[in-house]
């Protein structure tokens, strides 16, 4: 399924055209055919941070063709999901949009895909980038690069409401953990010893079933986990003590070194004049203070 | 290819028997909610009728996809949550239902009308006239075409999926996922369909052979 960044309104087809016209023009001009790695500035039209270092890889592929193709899971609220006015938004959606503003490529398009799908997709040329905050894990850093991460997230145990029994990885051996088919969560509830391991198509799903008690324990985001109870008054409630963090990235088919190094300093440039805290505090509310966590990582310093 | 196989076969080989009951068990309720209501459309009763009409249009107009996610994440809004397995055998039997009620209503008029009129002629009611004399040759109509829905209800059950029922499709993507090699195990899982159906093929051209015998 594909769609747009912008919704299919007159504008966004005058701009799709105008995209279309630069390819066409940059083609013909400089000659720059598939898999070429010739260097080409930002076409005209595009965001003003033109660069004028030589892009060469796959950020030059994009940059010829005008549009970066980002695939997210649109059912991910509230990073990627579909508002009422059936357009992709979120806190993955707004920091795709700067990125590319910032990297002076024109176009977005949005490609869905799930958390079992983003890694073969890269590999095969499905999209450009994985903007979903996966989590990075060793296993993933031998399929794809990730870039510095953007946001963490803390990983929590959620039980249906009134459930005290469940407080720690410990307490569901032998139980049915619910997980997001594709997730990092997944290897952490088949390492649970005797535990059920389900797995959905998303997460809302996931915690339906705990919630209706076909699944005695969902494995995830605290902060995904008590948004979606609340919007879909799904009755469960977070563990007391925490399992885990994670750190969300963004990733790329491996070696594109170019691409890498133009992304890290795009999140590194977002945190340091407070877009990314604004981007933050617009979805995640006024009192969490996610970015400060991110700074402290390791890998930030 | 060959280490993929030999080490995903025991969750394949679970996998294996899930999506072989899950068809088998659906087809044979399947089957029989669909001679009930190919008997209700032909019944000449007109509530019957109109009811046999209704669900033919209802579950044959619907994707079984849309069938199983109702059933397993719909209904608990009105109250009644059933486990994946039972949510997937009552979508996939409703759903085959409609196509055999079709399967079997074309073979019941596929019957010489003068079977029939040569039944009560004898003096037997129309149960026995359905049941001796009408319905075996009805089965021989319609067996190619019940096979067909067999084999096609086979590959259906990957449907089961995605209300977390562990069959043949969703073992693919687990171990797909953890080793991150899904083309190679989507062309093993494709192969053990394949294989699958073709079992159900021999065996179908088998008693189309047997019932072409005479009587």
């Amino acid at each position: 399924m594909h769609c747009t960044g912008e919704s299919a309104s007159p504008r966004s087809w005058l701009s799709a055209a105008l995209a279309a016209a630069t390819i066409v023009a940059a083609a013909c001009g400089g000659g720059a055919g598939p898999g070429a790695s010739v260097a080409t500035t930002a076409p005209a039209g595009a965001a003003s941070a033109a660069p004028t270092e030589t892009a060469t890889g796959l950020l030059a592929q994009v940059k010829s063709r005008g549009v970066l193709r980002v695939a997210n899971p649109q059912t991910s609220p509230p990073y990627s999901f579909r508002d009422e006015k059936n357009e992709v938004v979120g806190f993955d959606v707004d920091l795709a949009n700067d990125l590319i503003k910032r990297l002076g490529i024109p176009r977005l398009e949005f490609i869905q895909g799930t958390f079992a799908t983003f890694i073969p997709g890269l590999q095969s040329d499905k999209w450009d980038v994985v903007i979903a905050g996966q989590a990075i894990t060793e296993e993933r850093k031998l399929q794809v690069d990730f870039s510095l991460p953007y946001r963490v997230s803390t990983t929590t145990i959620f039980v249906p409401q009134g459930n005290t029994s469940i407080k720690s990885l410990d307490d569901l051996k032998g139980k049915r953990i619910a997980v997001p088919a594709g997730a990092s969560d997944v290897k952490t509830a088949e390492a649970v010893p005797n535990a059920e391991v389900k797995t959905y198509e998303n997460a809302t799903l996931a915690l339906t079933d705990v919630g209706l008690g076909r699944a005695d324990a969902y494995l995830g985001s605290r902060f995904v986990g008590l948004y979606l109870a609340q919007k879909n008054g799904i009755k469960v409630q977070p563990a007391p003590t925490a399992i885990g963090l994670e750190e969300n990235a963004i990733s790329f088919k491996k070696g594109e070194t170019s691409l890498q190094t133009a992304i890290d300093k795009t999140i590194r440039a977002m945190a340091a004049d407070g877009t990314l805290t604004t981007i933050s505090k617009r979805w995640f509310g006024q009192s969490e203070d996610m970015v400060s966590e991110v700074k402290k990582l390791k890998v930030w310093q | 290819m060959w280490d993929l196989f030999v080490r995903a076969l025991p969750l394949l080989a679970e996998g294996i028997v899930v999506t072989i009951f899950l068809g088998t068990t659906s087809f044979a309720l399947g089957s029989a909610i669909g001679l009930l209501v190919a008997l209700a459309r032909l019944s000449g009763i007109a509530p019957l009728t109109a009811f046999a009409v209704a669900y033919l249009s209802i579950f044959r107009g619907t994707p079984m996809l849309v069938q199983i996610l109702l059933i397993y994440f719909g209904l608990p809004q009105l109250g009644i949550s059933l486990d994946p397995i039972p949510s997937a055998i009552i979508a996939l039997s409703l759903g085959v239902a409609s196509y055999q009620s079709e399967n079997f209503r074309s073979g019941i008029l596929g019957v010489e009308k003068g079977q029939r009129e040569a039944a009560f002629s004898i003096g037997m009611t129309s149960w026995q006239a359905l049941r001796r004399i009408i319905f075996p040759q009805a089965l021989r109509i319609a067996t190619p075409t019940i096979g067909n829905r067999f084999i096609a209800l086979m590959k259906d059950t990957s449907l089961a999926s995605v209300v977390t029922v562990v069959e043949l499709t969703r073992v693919a993507e687990r171990i797909g996922s953890a080793t991150f090699r899904y083309l190679e195990m989507f062309v093993i899982i494709a192969a053990i369909y394949w294989g699958i159906s073709t079992v159900l093929s021999i065996g179908q051209e088998t008693l189309e052979r047997r019932m072409a015998r005479a009587f």
